[in-house]
């Protein structure tokens, strides 16, 4: 996602196995207009689940067999567009990071093979469309079925909430706040982490590029929660 | 953050003891939020030797603290100050 100045319209369809067998696309059309669609069947039922990230808002429409869930969160999430201003900073701080990562020779059967703990978890990409190809090893498995180098502008067309569908806005803003700062801490983590290893950074100088980015991150992720701590402090 | 009139005798002291108490609660807030025991940690490399993992806190303890000092605690300071303006004007 940090890398997303690179990446033109684009739709990615994945079969995901883990706890049920689904099957994903994702429509890429900005890094502010992304929809994330997935449906499976379990047990009899089918499940229903698309997401969109249009500019600042995050929507979500769901059906479970058995009714209907929708969320509408208009604030300032973490977007492709957060990662987008986070991308700048990390090449600013990290000036050979960024390209480094793109230039990696990976070899033939591109992939990241990756420990996390007891966890071992392998990304494979696509060399000829750079789609990612196969997730393996994480919760639930990934595989690329189909890709285009174009976005649907249907895909877009967000439908209002069915009648009497639970409106779950609140968890969605929660949830999403909380994992995108996660991810996106330790995007710049690691990043941060094989820069110093590949060019010999001195302590203080990689604490304050580093926190240069932090900056970025903090004043993008945490404006919501810097509002409320002025209004709390305000009463 | 609401002014007593009736501590305009001793506003001095009371302004600096007040604005002394919203800059430490704040240092309070994002201190707790850096500590690995809260609920939501921050994350961890599992893969990076102690002393990065001590360069990489560090970071992000002293920009945490830098945009907390910029985003709340000098508007609040500002805004505690109008507030005494306005009381101190009344007087």
């Amino acid at each position: 996602m940090l890398h997303s100045t690179k990446l033109k319209n684009c739709t990615a369809t994945y079969r995901a196995k883990g706890h049920l067998e689904e099957t994903i696309r994702f429509t890429f059309a900005a890094p502010d207009r992304v929809c994330i669609e997935s449906s499976a069947m379990h047990e009899g039922r089918r499940f229903d689940d698309t997401i969109w990230s249009v500019g600042d808002r995050y929507i979500r429409r769901s059906m479970d067999g058995r009714g209907f869930e929708h969320a509408d969160v208009p604030l300032a999430i973490p977007t492709l567009g957060d990662c987008e201003a986070l991308g700048v900073a990390l090449e600013r701080a990290f000036p050979s990071s960024v390209d480094g990562e793109a230039e990696r020779d990976v070899g033939t059967g591109a992939g990241i093979d990756s420990r996390f703990g007891e966890f071992r978890l392998v990304v494979v990409l696509s060399m000829s469309s750079y789609f990612l190809k196969r997730i393996t090893g994480a919760a639930e498995e990934f595989e690329l079925v189909d890709s285009s180098p174009s976005a649907d502008e249907a895909a877009f067309t967000i439908p209002p909430p069915e009648p009497g569908s639970n409106d779950a806005s609140e968890e969605d803003r929660c949830f999403v706040l909380y994992y995108c700062g996660r991810v996106m801490s330790y995007s710049i983590t690691r990043f941060a982490k094989e820069a110093r290893e590949r060019d010999s950074i001195a302590d203080e100088d990689f604490t304050r590029r580093l926190a240069s980015v932090y900056d970025v991150e903090n004043r993008r992720h945490q404006r919501d929660r810097f509002a409320q701590m002025r209004d709390s402090m305000h009463q | 953050m609401k002014i007593d009139p009736d501590l305009r005798g001793t506003e001095d002291q009371w302004i600096a003891v007040q604005r002394r108490a919203i800059v430490e609660s704040l240092q309070t807030v994002t201190e707790a939020e850096l500590d690995s025991d809260s609920p939501f940690p921050p994350p961890t490399l599992a893969d990076a030797d102690p002393h990065v993992a001590a360069l990489i806190a560090e970071a992000r303890r002293r920009s945490l603290a830098a945009t907390v000092e910029s985003e709340v605690t000098q508007p609040c300071l500002a805004y505690f100050d109008e507030q005494v303006r306005a009381v101190q004007s009344k007087k």
